[in-house]
Formats: structure tokens, C-alpha cells, sequence
């Protein structure tokens, strides 16, 4: 018996590594033709015509999508494989993925010299071959469960609680805790507000704060979960620690010196707008980093981050930086795993804080605006 | 199969509506998009470029063009005037610090004569987070009432729970074929 079964292993495994083999070849072959097209087009773009460079930019388009079509055909031909392909489908598709989104970025970078005829049909065939991948997908990879979806509280409790803070007007410097007290008051009246409310942590110097402020937890902790959505702004040599339970959104504005942490995830965008010399330690969905100057980010987040109009950004792993300053243990990885951020164990989202997108920088060698820290 | 077969075989349409969807970036458009779709929200990368969706909604098939909004990215959003049958603008309702940028772009947009005839619906988008001014707060700060050179509307919406998506788009729908086709 146990030696049957031995040999069925070693059966099966054999196959796998063949069939392994085999995906590992073509990809090889695949990337090396890639890099040899890119070159050729590189080299050649540089003393062309204008309408050269169209062309050719056109050929690229045409051999990426070719390239999808006929990964697409593979697939089709492949699926009487088992399930050892999963791997090698996520990774075909990934790619295709990659080179569908990489016609999208050459065609929006080169649609000055495109004619608009071309841009048109380029766009309808990205449209064609983006339905022809989930199609295929729908058909060949096994129904993915979907992510968890907040359950929101019931929105009695989460009805402006911020009557008292019409930004505009604020000169804030109060204390950040009133944004918490008025929940009682008038939660079925929010259509009465003035217009423009906000909870916000603004216009403090040299101070160190807390959200959601420690001296009033015991009687508003009920409340503090409620409110789902932050906004930092004018702080100069401040540290802000944030350990709510979630977030949904949070957006920052003019830092200077500054260190934001959070002990907590936000399940939806940070917004991060003209900070200098700043620190972040966050762990989000999305994070968009615009006009700042020499900060630091230590971040885990579910996309590839942005920066725009940023020079001198640093980025490294949330969990890895925390760990370096000895303040991991006050990262309860519960509390994230509740909102599906899994910090601790290797998974597809671990590596995107490295995937940083320039929108300043479209060359594919490395922006000069950001790096990775060492 | 080629280019030029695709292309072929996209031509034979009938009742399409092209629409564009713009907006500042962290607006949601995006997320609107994918969540009117039925797809995941919660793995969504900031725009790099552009997203196409087609949808089926009732007999009519939607093609909407999602740009992104970045600062960067907006010089190129004239690209995209052509020929659309509608405008959705999309705004953060949260964001009040740019909501003043948010009224410029706009402004900017509806002067835009390439439009003329277009239909424009604002989506109050992020009417989950508490932040969140309403439709008539914004309504009334980005001067709609005085808009009388579109059909327009404001919709009060959450990319995240779905809420409002439908009836929004309902409207575009519908106002676009009360002037466009005959009812046969």
C-alpha cells in the first residue's frame, strides 16, 4: 500500500515538475523577448521622426497584446491540467494583467503623438482583451472567495457627532477630545448641521497627542469607534498616535517634523498632502502621497502607493520598522486581522509598499524621487 | 485575433452610451465603478492613466471611462471630450480643504463646449464617513442651481456600501435616452 501510494507521489510530483518545467521555460523565453523589444524600441526611438516613434509605439502595443492573446489561447488549452496549475494561471494572469496595464500607461504617455484614431482603437482593444481575461479567468481559476466586507454600525450611532467643530472658523487650539461628547444630543438632527464639519487634529506645536485621547476613554469608547473618518493637519514638531479601531479614511495636511503612527487599521485611503521631514507608520487600502519633502513611510498597504509631486521619499515595511524601533509589541495583529490586513504571515499584499508609482517619473528605471530603505 | 477583427466586431453596437467619469483624485471613481460592477473594492491602486468598464444596464450597454485625477493626469482629461453622452463628476464629499479645487476643475469642465448636450450627474460621493457634507451642501457651494446649460443632477452616494450607485446611474440612463432616441 504504502509503497502504491509512494509511487503515485512521486508520479504526481514528477508530472508537476515537468509541467513546472515547462511554465518556468516560457516565461523565461517570454521576458527575454519583452526585454529585447524594449530595447530595440528604446534605442530605435531615440534618433526617430516623430511618426517613427508612433509606429513603433504602436508595434509595442501590438506585441503586449499579442502577447495576452496568446496566453489567453494557452490557457484555453491548458485546462485539462488539475489544480497544480493554479499557481501557473495566477501567474499568467498576472502577467497578462501587467501588460494590459501596460499598454493603458504607454498609450495615456504617448497619446500626444497618436492619432486619435489610434488612441480609439488601442482603447477598444484594451476593453476587448481586459473582457477576454476575465472571461477566461471566470471559466479556469477557482472562484476566489471575496474579501470581507465591513459590516457598518448602525448608522444612528455614526451620525455627525461633530456638531461643534465648523472647520473653517477653528482656530483649534482646544484639546481634540470634544469631538467626542455631543453623541447623545441631537444623533437623529444631522441634517441641521452647519455646513462643514470635521473631526480633525489641527494647528498644534511640540506636543505629543493622542487619538482617540486617553484621558477620555473610559466614557466615550463606544463613541470613538464610531467615527470613522480623520484629518491631521498644520503640525509642527508633533507625534500623533492613532489606535482607534478602524478607520475608513484619513487624510493629512502641512506637517512639519512630525511622527504619525497608528496602532490601527485604516480600512480605506490615506490622503497625504505638503508634509516636510516627517515620519509615518501606517497600514491601509490606499495611500496617495503628494508635495511632500524628505519623509519617511512605513506602511502596509493593499495597492501600489502613489507619489506625486514628492522628492525624497523613503519606504519601508511597517511591521520591519516597528520592530527596528522596539515598538512591535504594541501591534496587536488581531485587531488588524479583523479588518484582513495580515501583517504577520506572507501573503500577495505583504510586498506592494515597494511598488511605489511616481507620477512624476514615467521611465522604467528607478524614480529619483523615492527608494526603499535599506 | 487581431486588432482590426476587434475592432470590427465592436462596431456592430446599438444603443451604446459613452461616459466619462472625472473628478479629483481620491474622489472614488474607480471604486464606483468597480463596486457598481460587483467587483472587490478593497485592493483598488490610484489611477495611472485610465480604466475602461463596460456595463450592461437594462437593454443599454455603458461604456465608461474613468480617468484619473491626479494633478498630473488632469492636463490630459481633454483627451477624452469627445463624443461622450454624459459627464459623472465625482467628488469626495469628506474633502472639504479641496473642495474649492474641486469647484475650479468643475467650473473649468462645464465651460467645456465639447459637452454641450451632455448630460451631468455629480456624484455626493463617501457618504459613509462622518465628514461628509451633503448633496445640498454641495450643491449649494459649487453653485449647481445656477447650471442651466446642462440637464445636471446631484446624487448622494457611497462607493463602499453600494448606496446610491444604482439610482444614479438610472438617472444618466434615462436622461440620455429622453434625448437621444426615439422610443420605438
Amino acid at each position: 500500500m504504502d509503497g502504491n501510494n509512494k509511487n503515485d507521489d512521486d508520479d504526481e510530483k514528477s508530472k508537476l515538475d515537468v509541467v513546472k518545467k515547462q511554465f518556468q521555460e516560457k516565461e523565461k523565453q517570454r521576458l527575454q523577448s519583452k526585454l529585447e523589444k524594449r530595447e530595440i524600441s528604446n534605442k530605435e526611438q531615440i534618433d526617430q521622426s516623430s511618426s517613427n516613434i508612433a509606429s513603433e509605439t504602436l508595434l509595442l502595443i501590438n506585441n503586449l497584446s499579442d502577447d495576452i492573446e496568446s496566453r489567453l489561447n494557452e490557457i484555453s488549452n491548458y485546462h485539462d491540467v488539475n489544480d497544480n496549475k493554479i499557481e501557473y494561471l495566477k501567474e499568467s494572469y498576472n502577467q497578462m494583467e501587467e501588460s494590459l496595464s501596460e499598454i493603458n500607461s504607454i498609450t495615456t504617455m504617448s497619446s500626444h503623438i497618436l492619432t486619435s484614431y489610434d488612441v480609439k482603437s488601442i482603447l477598444e482593444n484594451i476593453d476587448s482583451l481586459k473582457k477576454q481575461i476575465d472571461k477566461s479567468k471566470e471559466k479556469y481559476m477557482p472562484k476566489q472567495k471575496l474579501s470581507l466586507t465591513r459590516k457598518k454600525s448602525t448608522k444612528t450611532t455614526t451620525t455627525k457627532t461633530s456638531s461643534s467643530l465648523p472647520i473653517i472658523d477653528q482656530q483649534s487650539n482646544d484639546d481634540i477630545d470634544k469631538n467626542n461628547n455631543t453623541v447623545d444630543n441631537d444623533s437623529n438632527n444631522n441634517n441641521k448641521e452647519p455646513i462643514f464639519n470635521l473631526i480633525n487634529i489641527r494647528g498644534f506645536k511640540n506636543k505629543e497627542l493622542f487619538y482617540p485621547p486617553s484621558k477620555d476613554e473610559e466614557i466615550s469608547s463606544n463613541d470613538n469607534n464610531s467615527i470613522n473618518d480623520l484629518f491631521i493637519s498644520d503640525l509642527t514638531d508633533c507625534t500623533v498616535i492613532l489606535n482607534m479601531k478602524v478607520l475608513t479614511a484619513l487624510k493629512i495636511n502641512n506637517l512639519k517634523n512630525c511622527i504619525i503612527r497608528a496602532y490601527a487599521p485604516i480600512d480605506g485611503s490615506i490622503f497625504i498632502d505638503n508634509c516636510t521631514n516627517s515620519i509615518f507608520s501606517l497600514v491601509s487600502r490606499q495611500i496617495r502621497i503628494h508635495y511632500c519633502i524628505d519623509c519617511q513611510f512605513n506602511i502596509f498597504v493593499k495597492s501600489n502607493p502613489i507619489i506625486e509631486g514628492s522628492k525624497q521619499i523613503k519606504f519601508s515595511s511597517y511591521l520591519q520598522y516597528l520592530q527596528l524601533e522596539k515598538l512591535h509589541h504594541l501591534v496587536d495583529n488581531q485587531k488588524f486581522k479583523e479588518f484582513s490586513f495580515h501583517l504577520d504571515s506572507e501573503n500577495i499584499d505583504s510586498n506592494k509598499w515597494k511598488l511605489v508609482n511616481d507620477f512624476d517619473w514615467i521611465q522604467q528605471k528607478q524614480s529619483p524621487n523615492w527608494s526603499l530603505v535599506e | 485575433m487581431g486588432l482590426l477583427t476587434v475592432l470590427k466586431k465592436l462596431k456592430q453596437k446599438e444603443k451604446e452610451l459613452r461616459i466619462l467619469m472625472l473628478g479629483l483624485d481620491n474622489a472614488g471613481k474607480t471604486t464606483i465603478l468597480k463596486k457598481f460592477n460587483g467587483e472587490d473594492i478593497s485592493t483598488i491602486s490610484p489611477t495611472l492613466g485610465f480604466n475602461i468598464q463596460t456595463l450592461m444596464y437594462k437593454e443599454y450597454k455603458l461604456n465608461i471611462w474613468d480617468i484619473g485625477g491626479q494633478k498630473t493626469l488632469r492636463s490630459y482629461w481633454r483627451n477624452y471630450y469627445e463624443e461622450n453622452d454624459a459627464v459623472i463628476w465625482v467628488i469626495d464629499s469628506s474633502d472639504i480643504r479641496r473642495i474649492d479645487d474641486c469647484k475650479f476643475e468643475l467650473k473649468k469642465l462645464l465651460e467645456e463646449e465639447k459637452f454641450a448636450g451632455a448630460s451631468f450627474l455629480v456624484f455626493a460621493n463617501k457618504q459613509d464617513l462622518d465628514g461628509a457634507m451633503t448633496s445640498e451642501e454641495i450643491s449649494k457651494y459649487l453653485d449647481l442651481e445656477q447650471l442651466n446649460t446642462h440637464h445636471w443632477e446631484i446624487m448622494s452616494c457611497s462607493a463602499v456600501t453600494g448606496l446610491g450607485l444604482e439610482e444614479g446611474i438610472d438617472w444618466v440612463v434615462k436622461d440620455i435616452v429622453s434625448r437621444c432616441f426615439v422610443l420605438d
